[in-house]
């Protein structure tokens, strides 16, 4: 009886030590990220006969941030884009400022209307190209970096 | 020893115990971002244009239809000069508001809202930061609701002479077996049923499909499980007010489902369906009949089609031809479109998607509409362009004079998270000539998405109607007006109406 009750006891502390939660066995994810695009797509068109003000929203997640993050940006047009003539950027110069606080903030263009040469490259790029913060993201989380760019390609109107 | 060996054991294991994981997370991972969600202390309260402030520009104040997390969004007639407006605001107690780093006052100063205005509240160093937008007037407004019926599937078409809205519908009875297949009319803001308020269906009905003929005659088509042979098709048909069977009750020789009707004339109407059950013919394919006047053909594929499985039909007549769009039932299926016209068919298009879609979105009914051009405007969601199956609504046009495809536009803003595609939706074409979605958004509400002959893209959503908990959405154009039908979280039927400037 008395080495039953012992083999049960030796037993159940076995399971317990084997059931025990591993504190460390999930480690969440923290990393910092800034990404741009519009309406979660990354490659957009814009119509040749249009007058539209396009808006490419730069979004950062991340814990509340102690001190404004700079984003240093690019925008790189193919030859068939002319500025003044296809299109203006209304967001001024190659950075955004995020205030403490603020998460979501917009590049904006107004593609004017003008018709394209479907021979030419008639892109826009837009690259987030680095932040203040070291320890933020360029682009989604994973080797890719999906969502760093915004590609806007201006097209036949219908 | 051995004792001490069990002590040691003991305690390890209750210490075990109290070593468990704690659920706090003390380091906040992955996304936490606020996503424009406001502290208590740095909030835009309310926002407008006030006409006061804006030296007689105009006669009214437009104040914001919402300030949501940190959109503001107001709408104003497209004539008014938007490029020097004054804006009234309130912001939360001692919080400070500028725009582009100059201090924003109340009531005095000017921005160019013609393009939007971030302004940032702050307070300390706590910011938030709200896009204003001024938006198109809306020009949908809550018309009429039908007070007696409450309703699970809809169909909505306009009356081809009066253009007064006609819905079908399954009464939303709780048992099944009480549903029974109506259709109430709605002239002048009045509703009343077209035939018996118990139902014109002899019992349970499934699947209904309802179109207008070119004499104005009414036809209503429903899985009938009062058949002799229970679940085969049924088609009724009423030039006003009594309903009568169109050939035999229960027609098809197999079970039918995905039903679709269309008709030219009494004597030329079609039924397109599929067998719900295995090892019968047409299992899960599509099939039709036709009826001379006299009788119903044996069901077939309609000629040209590639026999692929085939399901959600709509049919809708112009003129004298039907146009019929089924969803592939296949791998990377999508959706195709048949014209009937004098009694044969034309193939328009087989597996229409994005061209840099992989599959199209198997959503329900394809939904579509023309406009008086031929031009076909489908509606539907697919993969493009990374084809990866992160699906988002589009809209394909077919360009009468070429015979091809093509996505108009980009893809729709319909609020939904990716690969998320509302569960009702419908497109119309108004009668300048303009495509317009109408869909239940994230929130359940009928939402509106006009393509924008100016930006020659689509808009953003507009919300209309008033109703959360929404049901199924429908629209419909004629001439000079518009409906969108939706039924509310009661399920009762509600309408809402369009008005087109002369």
């Amino acid at each position: 009886m008395k080495t039953r009750i012992h083999r049960q006891i030796t037993a159940l502390c076995l399971i317990l030590l084997a059931t025990a939660c591993g504190k460390d066995e999930f480690t969440p994810y923290d990393t910092p990220f800034i990404r741009i695009m519009q309406a979660e797509v990354s490659s957009v068109t814009v119509a040749d006969n249009g007058t539209v003000v396009g808006e490419y929203l730069v979004a950062l997640s991340s814990r509340p941030l102690t001190a404004p993050l700079e984003v240093n940006f690019r925008v790189d047009t193919g030859d068939g884009l002319t500025a003044g003539v296809d299109y203006e950027m209304l967001t001024a110069g190659t950075k955004l400022v995020f205030p403490v606080g603020v998460y979501d903030m917009y590049i904006r263009v107004r593609w004017k209307p003008n018709p394209i040469d479907p021979a030419k490259n008639n892109t826009m790029t837009i690259t987030l190209e680095s932040t203040s913060n070291p320890e933020v993201v360029i682009g989604l989380p994973g080797p890719a970096h999906n969502q760093s760019q915004m590609v806007i390609t201006k097209v036949k109107g219908s | 020893m051995k004792k001490c060996f069990k002590m040691w054991l003991c305690s390890l294991a209750v210490l075990s115990l109290f070593a468990a994981c704690s659920d706090k997370d003390d380091t906040k991972g992955g996304d936490s971002n606020q996503g424009g969600s406001v502290a208590g202390d740095v909030q835009m309260l309310s926002f407008g244009f006030y006409a006061e402030d804006n030296n007689g520009a105009f006669n009214s104040n437009y104040t914001a239809l919402s300030i949501s997390g940190n959109e503001i969004k107001v709408a104003m007639p497209d004539e008014f000069d938007k490029t020097n407006l004054v804006a009234r605001f309130t912001a939360a107690d001692g919080s400070t508001v500028t725009v582009n780093g100059v201090a924003q006052v109340s009531g005095v100063t000017a921005n160019d809202f013609s393009i939007p205005v971030d302004y940032l509240v702050t307070s300390g160093s706590n910011n938030a930061m709200y896009t204003v937008r001024i938006t198109k007037m809306p020009s949908w407004s809550p018309y009429s609701t039908c007070p007696d019926a409450t309703a699970n599937d809809i169909v909505l078409r306009l009356h081809p002479e009066t253009g007064a809205p006609y819905v079908a519908f399954i009464t939303a009875a709780s048992s099944t077996d009480a549903r029974r297949a109506c259709v109430v009319k709605c002239e002048n803001g009045a509703w009343s049923y077209v035939g018996s308020e118990t139902g014109i269906s002899e019992g349970r009905p499934a699947n209904i499909a309802f179109n207008f003929d070119m004499e104005n005659n009414m036809y209503l088509a429903y899985t009938d499980y009062a058949a002799p042979t229970a679940q085969t098709m049924s088609v009724q048909m009423s030039s006003g007010s009594t309903w009568s069977y169109v050939g035999e009750q229960g027609f098809t020789s197999t079970k039918a489902q995905y039903i679709g009707l269309g008709a030219i004339t009494p004597s030329d109407v079609i039924v397109t369906y599929s067998s719900s059950s295995k090892g019968e013919e047409f299992y899960q394919r599509t099939a039709y009949c036709s009826f001379n006047g006299s009788s119903w053909s044996a069901g077939a594929v309609p000629p040209g089609r590639t026999d692929n499985p085939g399901w959600y039909p709509c049919v809708k007549r112009y003129g004298d031809a039907l146009y019929i769009a089924v969803f592939e039932m296949i791998t990377n299926g999508a959706p195709s479109m048949y014209k009937y016209q004098n009694k044969g068919w034309t193939t328009l298009g087989e597996v229409i998607r994005s061209a840099d879609a992989v599959t199209g979105y198997r959503s329900g009914e394809v939904h579509f509409d023309l406009d008086a051009d031929g031009n076909i405007y489908m509606l539907m969601a697919d993969d493009g362009p990374a084809g990866d199956g992160a699906y988002k609504v589009c809209v394909q046009k077919y360009d009468a004079a070429t015979g091809a495809w093509s996505r108009m536009g980009n893809y729709l803003n319909t609020g939904y998270a990716a690969a998320k595609v509302p569960g009702s939706m419908d497109i119309g074409v108004d009668p300048s000539g303009t495509p317009v979605v109408v869909f239940k958004d994230p929130n359940n509400c009928p939402a509106v998405i006009t393509f924008d002959n100016e930006t020659k893209d689509w808009s953003e959503p507009v919300v209309v109607g008033g109703d959360t908990g929404i049901g199924n959405v429908s629209i419909a154009f004629n001439e000079t007006e518009g409906y969108i039908l939706y039924t509310d979280t009661n399920k009762n039927l509600k309408l809402c109406s369009y008005g087109v400037a002369e």
